[in-house]
């Protein structure tokens, strides 16, 4: 921990009080930034425990310590069923959403020379609408009355409007692929395009064809940026109610949903936030699975 | 079976290669491993050609330098040999055969980039082994092939590397050894030590041209750097808004210049423009010049390089013969360069002599016979 400055070294001056005042003064200038995690970051992280592991006193909180909170809900058919579905459904959608932005991502660095960045823009434009809007979309789009079923009648595919499209784990997984793939492009985009062109262009001057360039070259050097944009697509699905409160129905409830039920109707805030644990949890775990494909041992000049 | 085939054809090559610049200079017909028909590129979105209208052709085993500089076309032409551009019109034909659309990794070319280009996640030997398994090479015989192509650059001890814990020098003899490693017909090396200090670049000039005369493959090599291009090639072909200015030996491009850009270029020059008076006499500005033969022009720039400027008493005899004035004098160690004013004429001459010293009046002159007419100006 040495701090000491050239300026200091030449007057002579490195006395430990000096020492100690440099250390203060560095602190005070990383303060807004400590205050910042403190409040935003680590005080409601640490609420949430302490309230999970309270007792819930018919809608008050008491705080007393207890497990109870977990080991109901470990106990609750209803909590395991919705965190097995909640974990297909936004592996599932990642997963497609991945598949979907990374070729994307692709096609755009290696094809779209000097228009790639507006290939980029309209593909990430869906952000700048409102979250809601674009769920709401899908209703319209999947709906009895919705557009899909207009079409599939017009053409004379079905005769009458089908109920099967809206309302089920697959609408869920569908809106929250949509959802997750500008965010999963932004980050394989970022990565491949920090590949420079004379890679791809050494490859193939070592006789790899294109599909031996992308596998030996291009894919270890972007996997890092596709794992970042899987895991930024797992927890944002993960965590989600609104999409499938509004498209999911009762098959495609998740447990951001119950999440919201117990600190809204039923009022059992520790339970609440013992689910709240769990979803953290799980979301850490896939994370720290999906570190392992971050590492690169290469610096890209 | 194709293995063999590349093993016979590097024999040939080394045997083929003894005297490459006497059979440019007699102009026999070898076969030609690159041959440029007419190209012309042009990028899109731009006015001006970067490369316009390049005919090229370039033999077995020959060390072939493009020189010019940056904006000249000289990387566009080699990138379009090595398949990474296409001509926007004329045929590139690679051993006699169309290889105009044929795509990179489908050329039996290497090259060796300007920033040397090695893939930062793959160690050393894999960097070194990936064209040979990217060809399907039995995976025992590429360990003993990737060691050899290791000592052959001195770099084996390195192998375990990765290319960023590797010095500028060191990435670049890796790069090497990765471009030959499968031995193939023509080597393109694109400015391969523009990237690195002047002694470095002097040693990596004998391990090139070592490697060359050992391996006995063609060489491309672009550079902006003159003194490089006359030191290593057999041919070299000066290029200049993306024509081609001249294509000789590098002793008859420095002898002969066929355009005042190219005298200027290759080394130091002292241009005149001059008017024809008669016979062998003309008139630059107003000195009086002799010169070898009736120039046929009322035009020309006259080229007149420095070292062949006798100075003092070892110009008495020479019919071109000036008494003038010292302006500048830049002290270069072994010699001087100074700038004399004759008339309204400035000179760059070189001198032993360390006494000289702006002001001073020196004596000097040439021999009409090392002047070159280097370009018709006019009529």
């Amino acid at each position: 921990m040495s701090t000491i400055t050239g300026e200091q070294a030449a007057a002579g001056e490195v006395t430990s009080p000096n020492r100690l005042w440099q250390s203060i003064k560095k602190f005070l200038a990383l303060s807004p930034a400590l205050v910042w995690i403190f409040v935003l970051v680590l005080l409601p992280n640490i609420f949430l425990i302490l309230y999970s592991v309270w007792e819930n006193d018919l809608g008050t909180i008491s705080q007393n310590w207890t497990l109870d909170n977990y080991s109901s809900l470990f106990q609750s058919e209803v909590f395991k069923t919705l965190l097995k579905r909640t974990l297909i459904i936004s592996l599932v959608s990642t997963t497609i959403a991945t598949l979907i932005a990374y070729p994307l991502a692709y096609v755009v660095v290696t094809k779209f020379g000097r228009y790639k960045t507006i290939a980029a823009l309209l593909i990430i434009i869906p952000l700048w609408v409102s979250y809601l809007m674009r769920v709401f979309a899908w209703k319209i789009i999947l709906g009895e009355e919705g557009v899909l079923n207009g079409m599939l009648m017009s053409l004379g595919i079905t005769d009458k409007p089908s109920e099967a499209f809206l309302y089920s784990t697959t609408t869920v997984i569908v809106a929250l692929t949509y959802v997750a793939i500008p965010y999963i492009f932004l980050s394989t985009y970022t990565a491949l395009d920090r590949i420079p062109r004379h890679y791809y262009e050494a490859s193939s001057d070592c006789g790899a064809s294109p599909w031996g360039t992308f596998r030996n070259v291009i894919w270890p050097l972007s996997r890092p940026g596709v794992a970042v944009g899987f895991a930024i697509g797992f927890v944002l699905t993960f965590g989600d109610y609104v999409t499938p409160a509004m498209v999911g129905g009762l098959e495609g409830t998740m447990l951001g949903s119950i999440v919201l039920q117990e600190f809204g109707n039923a009022n059992n805030w520790p339970m609440g936030a013992g689910i709240g644990v769990v979803i953290a949890g799980a979301g850490l775990l896939v994370l720290a699975v999906v570190s392992l494909f971050t590492r690169l041992d290469a610096r890209i000049e | 079976m194709a293995e063999e085939r590349e093993e016979t054809e590097l024999n040939t090559a080394t045997t083929e290669r003894q005297e490459p610049s006497a059979r440019a200079a007699t102009g026999e017909s070898a076969a030609a491993v690159v041959e440029l028909v007419g190209v012309t590129k042009t990028y899109p979105g731009e006015e001006e050609s970067a490369v316009a209208d390049v005919d090229l052709r370039i033999r077995e085993g020959e060390f072939f330098s493009i020189l010019g500089s940056s904006g000249s076309g000289k990387t566009t032409t080699l990138r379009m040999i090595a398949g990474f551009e296409q001509p926007t019109i004329g045929r590139v034909f690679l051993d006699g055969n169309d290889a105009t659309d044929v795509p990179p990794y489908r050329r039996d070319v290497s090259t060796v980039f300007q920033n040397y280009a090695l893939f930062p996640h793959m160690k050393v030997q894999a960097n070194v082994a990936y064209p040979l398994k990217m060809s399907g090479v039995p995976r025992r015989e590429i360990g003993p092939r990737v060691k050899e192509a290791l000592e052959r650059v001195s770099m084996a001890e390195y192998a375990k590397r990765l290319p960023h814990q590797l010095s500028g020098g060191q990435r670049q003899r890796v790069a090497l050894a990765r471009a030959l490693i499968r031995g193939p017909r023509l080597l393109l090396l694109d400015e391969p030590l523009g990237a690195l200090d002047l002694k470095l670049r002097e040693e990596m000039l004998f391990v090139l041209k070592r490697l060359q005369r050992e391996v006995g493959i063609t060489f491309i090599y672009v550079t902006h750097d003159q003194g490089e291009a006359l030191a290593m090639s057999d041919l070299m072909a000066v290029m200049n808004k993306g024509r081609i200015e001249q294509l000789a030996t590098p002793a008859e491009i420095y002898a002969k210049p066929a355009t005042s850009f190219v005298a200027g270029f290759i080394g130091k020059t002292n241009l005149l423009s001059c008017r024809h008076v008669e016979g062998n006499r003309a008139e630059a500005g107003s000195v009086p010049l002799i010169l070898a033969e009736d120039p046929k022009q009322s035009q020309f720039t006259l080229s007149v390089r420095p070292e062949s400027i006798l100075i003092g008493t070892d110009c008495h005899s020479l019919p071109n013969r000036f008494v003038a004035e010292v302006s500048e004098v830049l002290f270069l160690g072994h010699e001087r360069e100074v700038l004399a004013k004759i008339g309204d004429q400035r000179l760059m001459v070189r001198s032993q002599d360390l006494t000289v010293g702006p002001g001073d009046t020196i004596e000097f002159g040439w021999d009409p016979k090392e002047a070159v007419i280097v370009e018709a100006t006019g009529g």
